[in-house]
């Protein structure tokens, strides 16, 4: 493969990474509006199924030598009806088999071609996915419930919720690119994990904003990209420190508030945070100890004979 | 902890080092003698300054009984420090030198690094055989308690190769055994290559077959100086702290000033092993 051959398909991939990711959050953001049932959950099916390209796009942009694309792509957020929604998601579903169909003529890799065509199997069950439901979404929609519109409080709670929302998705965001920019496995499978508690954190905010009336914002965080794995650990506990106070104090106002069930949904992912905070301060200590190994080895080059014995060697070779 | 060779601060690429460390090591390889003869002790790094040196007593003989009873073991009869001594040579980088390099395309000129090079192996090969007054440090032909004989007049055909199996004799009645091997001066050297009396072959490959260890020619000993050895690292060796390597000193006038240096000790643990040539035999 040639050089010019390999930024051309890192550059594509890094294209459908972001339509990937732009696919997730708006099923996410869609999922959270339509609650819990059972179009919801269906809507989480495929944005789970999104993630999981995503993942496996990135992972082919390391191999070629490339850094985790982060980028998300333009959404199509629907609304304020679920069928609206599910329309949008229908065509983002057309879109994405555009791309795809597209990408595998782009790209002489035979290994990408293949990746390609499987995602796009997806891409095209997924959209017959979301007619199905946009039907049952249309029969349902006379069905009426008034929205809640929230109170003043309400409304200075989910601005603080989607500030939750927001922190998670960052650290979702930092966590995931670590998790493939490591060459580390035990920080790798950590940050993987940690990634997948922040994303059910979000969850967890979103449907509360949702159920107060409110739109969940999803816009990250700023994300930390380190170099280096004691960089990375160094950004995490100070984000999961940082976390962590700041949840605290929320404990208290929805406590002070009398919203035992926002302080109990805070009080829960602040324990999580505690857990990630543990397992890269520990993660830390051997990245830290794993570097002195390294400069041990260092030392050992250094030490290395370099013209060494001669012994019994002829002269004039 | 700081690089001492001071590399990844100096204005040169990785490629550019790899130009002046091939050069430079494949130079010294060329040069070095006594290394044909010793054993390597190392590398022990360049932060340690003396290694200690045991002088092992002469052995009484192997034992031979029914039951395995006691034995004289072989023991240390004496330990001294010997320091690791750092030699080297200076070159200077010319910038126009690198920059023709870099700016052409061309191989990067090392002549003045070979040129290091050649002097630090002959530095080196200097201390092992001379030894260091200043520093007080023997060599091999300076060693006490060496064994010496006489250098007879090798202008004579055959004679060179009767004192160098002469010097064997001396060094197997003591009861030294081979390899043997002999380092001698470029003139005493240069009479080697005759042919032996009445036969077809010179007298160095007959030498050769005696001293299965290797005849080497030596340029920093003396005019009718030589010296042959029982080899083995019972007897002495070379302790290396850092081996051979170029370090970055400075840059000055747009040059840049380079060092190719080690830091090495001779061991002599048993100088009964040495036998030195000597006129008159002293």
């Amino acid at each position: 493969m040639t050089d010019e051959q390999r930024q051309a398909d890192l550059q594509l991939l890094a294209e459908l990474a972001a339509g990937e990711h732009a696919a997730i959050v708006q099923y996410m953001i869609h999922r959270f509006y339509s609650g819990e049932g059972e179009i919801g959950c269906e809507i989480e099916e495929v944005a789970r199924r999104e993630m999981v390209h995503w993942k496996w796009l990135n992972e082919r942009i390391v191999q070629l030598g490339g850094s985790p694309a982060l980028e998300r792509g333009e959404m199509m957020i629907g609304g304020p009806s679920l069928v609206d929604m599910i329309r949008k998601d229908v065509e983002l579903e057309e879109h994405c088999i555009q791309e795809y169909t597209a990408a595998i003529e782009r790209t002489s890799n035979e290994v990408l071609k293949r990746q390609f065509r499987m995602h796009l199997a997806d891409e095209q069950r997924h959209r017959e996915t979301f007619l199905e439901l946009l039907r049952e979404a249309e029969e349902l929609q006379d069905s009426g419930e008034t929205p809640h519109s929230p109170t003043e409080q309400e409304e200075s709670f989910i601005r603080m919720l989607n500030g939750n929302v927001g922190h998670e998705y960052g650290a979702v965001l930092q966590y995931l690119h670590q998790s493939h920019a490591t060459k580390d496995i035990e920080v790798s499978r950590a940050t993987l994990n940690a990634a997948i508690d922040e994303m059910k954190h979000i969850s967890w905010f979103a449907d509360a904003v949702v159920g107060m009336g409110g739109d969940p914002v999803m816009e990250p965080a700023e994300v930390v990209r380190a170099d280096t794995d004691e960089g990375r650990m160094q950004a995490n506990i100070q984000d999961e420190a940082h976390a962590r106070q700041m949840y605290a104090e929320q404990i208290a106002r929805f406590k002070e508030a009398g919203r035992e069930d926002l302080a109990e949904l805070v009080a829960f992912v602040r324990d999580q945070e505690t857990f990630h905070l543990e397992d890269f301060q520990h993660l830390l200590e051997q990245v830290k100890e794993a570097g002195d190994i390294q400069a041990s080895e260092e030392e050992v080059r250094k030490l290395r004979l370099t013209v060494g014995s001669l012994f019994g060697e002829p002269q004039g070779h | 902890m700081s690089d001492y060779l001071m590399r990844d601060g100096a204005p040169l690429t990785e490629a550019e080092w790899e130009s002046i460390d091939s050069t430079v090591v494949a130079v010294a390889k060329q040069h070095l003698v006594g290394r044909r003869v010793l054993h390597i002790f190392g590398p022990l790094g360049a932060g340690i300054q003396s290694v200690p040196n045991e002088r092992l007593a002469p052995p009484s003989p192997g034992a031979i009984s029914f039951d395995g009873s006691d034995d004289a073991a072989i023991e240390v009869a004496g330990r001294e420090q010997t320091p690791l001594l750092v030699v080297h040579k200076d070159f200077c980088l010319n910038w126009r030198t690198l920059e023709t390099s870099r700016q052409m395309g061309l191989p990067l000129d090392t002549g003045a690094a070979a040129a290091a090079a050649a002097v630090t192996a002959r530095a080196e090969d200097r201390l092992i055989f001379l030894g260091d007054q200043e520093a007080g440090v023997e060599g091999l032909l300076t060693a006490k308690g060496r064994r010496t004989l006489a250098l007879s007049d090798w202008s004579e055909c055959g004679s060179a190769f009767d004192n160098l199996v002469n010097a064997v004799a001396v060094l197997s009645g003591a009861g030294y055994t081979p390899p043997y091997a002999a380092v001698l001066s470029p003139d005493l050297f240069a009479c080697l290559l005759r042919v032996y009396k009445d036969s077809d072959t010179l007298e160095l490959t007959h030498a050769k077959e005696a001293l299965t260890g290797g005849v080497y020619e030596c340029p920093v000993l003396g005019q009718k100086q030589g010296v042959v050895l029982a080899l083995g690292r019972q007897h002495f060796d070379l302790a290396v702290g850092q081996d051979l390597a170029t370090a970055y000193l400075e840059s000055r006038n747009l040059n840049h000033y380079l060092r190719v240096m080690e830091t090495i000790a001779l061991r002599i643990k048993d100088p009964g092993a040495i036998c030195a040539l000597t006129k008159g035999g002293k």
